[in-house]
């Protein structure tokens, strides 16, 4: 029998392209075994997640910011802070941590959406920068640049295992159930009317707005939304690294994350995923070689920029379109969203 | 008056920026590399040469180079597509080029002492100011005085106006207009790496400048709206001026304060306060 | 067929640094009329239709649309109250198909902030799009990328676009700008058959006397940012003065 027959690929194709989520699941729940170490696939998730509340911002609204650490950093200090300082349980820490990054985000969102393009991306970086600066000089509060330590940490037993940063396999599924409850949410969010009036903002503004559609309360409402999904990874880290530091704030934060969603492809559901894998599994070779792994990111960036916009996964939808009988099925998947 | 020493500095910086963007319509976040490099090729031939007045006459030029190739490398490929991908690619470009600095330069911050015959104060009979700072101010007026001039008076200028206003007219009038771009991108990156160099011996050298200065450049940009290179220089010396008297207040607060402004101006007046482009 | 008064302008102006493009204008539109505004460039036929559509505010007058002043509105509010927009340099969604354009401008002015349902599910707003994909002839395209239509098609999709929001008053800026003969007669026939089979009034500027002449009801004629002489075609035509000033040098296209 020939596995490859047209048949048997268009068979697989349709499953995959009906229930493009559960192949995603599938792929995330075979993941730590694919993986040299099993935290490397529990930092893949985090910034899979940080990743994708960046697209909701930057693929599918057209908004580049370059500020994204701050809700990122907010999340995690917001967590971090909660625990060290005041002693809240877990939950209620990580709570406190999305939603100090989400109120961030309708604040600085609502700045920085007065200024279009370029303006943008600069106020919002501005604004990161200032909130790095902030921590960075709050010895007392923030411990500064030795970072936040000695977190308290995750602890609870479920079904007879223990869940706690300490044991990698166990940690990660924890933190796989809270990434696919966020896959739900986001998927939903963008097929929704909602979710695919940000595409128009991205084609074409001023005809969104002759249509009808209110550009600016939807913008900000994907910044928020954008804002709460990288917090909440931000909120994640903590939990993970048990310590927080100014970087989470800083620029090249944002920086990595722009490069994690634009190599995995632009506007795309599974392109931050796929980003996020890549780029982390490089950060982990090339950092164990050389120490310049940022000259390596910010190469990477230009040359995604001029020679590979529309990312890797962008690049295989656009190449499976030329592949009609197996394109029409696996990217009309995604092309519901996409469109 | 040390509000003038900033002002000129962040002037010529922002002039820089503007004139790029003015012309070619790139953003380029870059801008700041350039200045750092400034700052650390005048350390660099300071330490082979020993002579600050040749530093600060050679060290633009070579800035000028990279920027020239900067521009035809990464910049020219992105020509056709939306200002977006060069705000993007300089972006990038900041993260890689901050990194080759600390490899070449090291990580730590590097010394600049103030050349010999500009050591000292000097009594202009009202109040006494430290002679470099005074040198500054008078260069960097210098500078963009001859700017003023350069683009307003000259044929070159001309065209660099008209590329400014429309470049696809500039074109069909026969006027090669890669080549203008290529210089005044360049120029402008000479600009920062002048004042690079001016700002080495007050600041220090270290890695970050570059987005510090970027970022304060934004900051310019936003309060004084992206039009004109008036704008820019008379935002900058507002700037420079809160930014000295706020540090004299309380330190700390200097950076602070810069927000601060921007915030006011952006729930004031969006555009800008001298906003002629949208 | 109503007497009562769709839109109307009072005073209506607007300057930009000390040019006047439109000055004090008083304009009346009535209910089911298809009405052509035409005059020379520069008259402030756009301006008045910005002014109008909320693009940009007015230097002095209102705007008032069904009886409510509609002055200083958003763009998106005016086409909530049922105000459709076409534009003279053709503005649609170029990276989508045919069919989200429409269906994008379908959902847009019913529900918005639904952030949960599947857009997928709403039938309603799948089988308006059909709908006006048929009106406007494109249909058996629905699937094709908007950016790879020709010029005409483009231009249909831009009109269906401004359908799309099922509005009562439908502004039209050049229509049949840079088409073809043919593509014109089509999209005469095109507008006859919208006016005539839903309850629309139409305000539209355009350049070719002919289609003016096909269509409208009533022409007004615009000179300097201000009314010369509003009419029947009849009127027009024979109107001396609109002729001094308007077709001057030009012949009349038959």
């Amino acid at each position: 029998m020939n596995i490859l027959s047209g048949k048997h690929i268009r068979n697989f194709c349709d499953f995959l392209s009906k229930h493009p989520i559960y192949m995603l699941s599938l792929i995330l729940i075979l993941l730590p075994f694919s993986m040299s170490y099993t935290s490397l696939a529990t930092q893949i998730l985090i910034y899979a997640i940080f990743a994708s509340g960046y697209n909701i911002l930057f693929g599918y609204t057209g908004l580049v910011s370059f500020g994204h650490s701050a809700y990122f950093g907010l999340g995690a200090y917001g967590m971090g802070l909660a625990l060290y300082h005041f002693n809240f349980s877990q939950g209620v820490a990580f709570l406190i941590g999305v939603m100090l990054a989400t109120l961030a985000a309708m604040f600085f969102g609502y700045l920085s959406l007065k200024t279009r393009g370029p303006y943008f991306a600069m106020i919002t970086l501005a604004f990161a920068q200032a909130l790095y600066f902030l921590a960075f000089h709050s010895y007392k509060i923030t411990g500064g640049d030795d970072g936040l330590r000695n977190i308290p940490m995750l602890d609870f037993r479920i079904f007879g295992i223990s869940v706690t940063p300490l044991k990698p396999l166990p940690f990660y599924y924890f933190v796989l159930i809270i990434t696919l409850i966020c896959i739900v949410v986001l998927w939903r969010l963008l097929n929704s009317p909602l979710g695919r009036s940000l595409a128009s903002i991205r084609e074409n503004e001023s005809r969104a707005l002759a249509c009808g559609i209110d550009i600016k309360g939807v913008k900000l409402f994907a910044f928020v939304i954008s804002g709460f999904f990288s917090g909440l990874a931000g909120a994640l880290n903590t939990m993970f690294h048990l310590f927080v530091h100014p970087e989470s704030l800083y620029w090249t934060t944002s920086g990595h994350v722009v490069v994690m969603t634009l190599l995995g492809g632009t506007g795309t559901f599974f392109g931050p995923f796929l980003g996020a894998g890549v780029f982390m599994f490089l950060q982990d070779r090339i950092s164990a070689i050389t120490e310049s792994w940022q000259l390596f990111v910010g190469l990477l960036f230009v040359l995604c920029v001029i020679f590979f916009p529309v990312g890797i996964w962008g690049s295989i939808l656009a190449l499976f379109r030329r592949i009609t009988l197996v394109g029409n099925v696996l990217s009309s998947g995604d092309e519901r969203i996409r469109s | 008056m040390t509000g003038l020493v900033l002002g000129g500095i962040l002037a010529l910086v922002a002039s820089g920026f503007v004139l790029v963007f003015g012309m070619m319509d790139i953003i380029n976040f870059a801008h700041g590399i350039f200045f750092a490099l400034g700052s650390y090729f005048a350390y660099t031939s300071l330490s082979l040469i020993g002579n600050f007045w040749i530093a600060l006459l050679v060290v633009p030029f070579a800035v000028g180079i990279v920027g020239f190739a900067t521009e035809y490398l990464m910049l020219r490929p992105l020509a056709g597509r939306a200002p977006t991908y060069s705000l993007l690619a300089t972006f990038g470009f900041t993260l890689a080029a901050i990194q080759a600095i600390r490899l070449i330069w090291g990580k730590t911050g590097l010394p600049f002492t103030t050349p010999d015959s500009l050591i000292g104060a000097t009594d202009l009979g009202v109040v006494i100011f430290p002679t470099y700072r005074l040198f500054v101010i008078i260069v960097t007026g210098g500078i963009i005085i001859s700017l003023w001039l350069f683009i307003e008076k000259t044929s070159l200028g001309s065209i660099i106006r008209a590329g400014t206003a429309d470049s696809l007219m500039a074109q069909a009038l026969g006027i090669n207009i890669a080549r203008v771009w290529s210089l005044v991108f360049a120029l402008g990156c000479a600009l920062a790496g002048v004042a690079g160099v001016l700002a080495a011996p007050m600041q220090g050298v270290y890695a970050e400048m570059g987005l510090t200065i970027i970022i304060e450049c934004f900051v310019i940009v936003v309060v004084a709206g992206l039009g004109s290179i008036k704008g820019a220089v008379i935002s900058s010396l507002m700037i420079g001026t809160t930014v000295s008297i706020a540090t004299l207040i309380y330190s700390p607060m200097a950076n602070v304060v810069i927000f601060l402004l921007m915030i006011v101006v952006l729930l004031i007046r969006p555009a800008g306060l001298f906003g002629t482009r949208a | 067929m109503g007497t009562s008064c769709l839109l109307e302008t009072k005073g209506l102006g607007r300057s930009f640094e000390g040019f006047a493009a439109l000055k004090g204008l008083d304009f009346s539109l009535a209910n089911g009329e298809i009405h052509a505004i035409i005059g020379p460039n520069g008259a402030g036929k756009t301006t008045f239709f910005r002014l109008i559509f909320g693009e940009i505010p007015p230097s002095s007058g209102k705007v008032i649309f069904k009886g409510k002043d509609i002055t200083g509105l958003s763009p998106w509010q005016i086409c909530r109250l049922g105000i459709g927009r076409s534009y003279q340099i053709t503005n649609i969604f170029p990276q989508l198909s045919i069919h989200e354009n429409i269906r994008m401008a379908v959902q847009a002015k019913r529900l918005v902030y639904n952030f949960w349902s599947s857009t997928d599910s709403f039938n309603t707003f799948h089988e308006k799009a059909i709908n006006i994909m048929g009106e406007i002839g494109l249909e058996s395209r629905m699937g094709e990328v908007a950016a790879n239509l020709s010029h005409g098609e483009q231009r249909k999709l831009e009109i269906g676009l401004a359908l799309a929001s099922e509005p009562e008053l439908l502004l039209l800026d050049e229509p049949t700008a840079g088409m073809s003969m043919d593509e014109t007669k089509q999209t005469v026939k095109l507008i006859q058959k919208i006016a005539r089979e839903r309850t629309l009034t139409i305000l539209m500027v355009e350049h070719k006397m002919d289609v003016v002449y096909a269509i409208a009801d009533r022409i007004t004629v615009f000179h300097q940012g201000s009314v010369l002489s509003t009419g029947s075609p009849d009127n027009i035509r024979n109107n001396e003065q609109v002729k001094s000033v308007y077709f001057r040098g030009r012949k009349e296209h038959a």
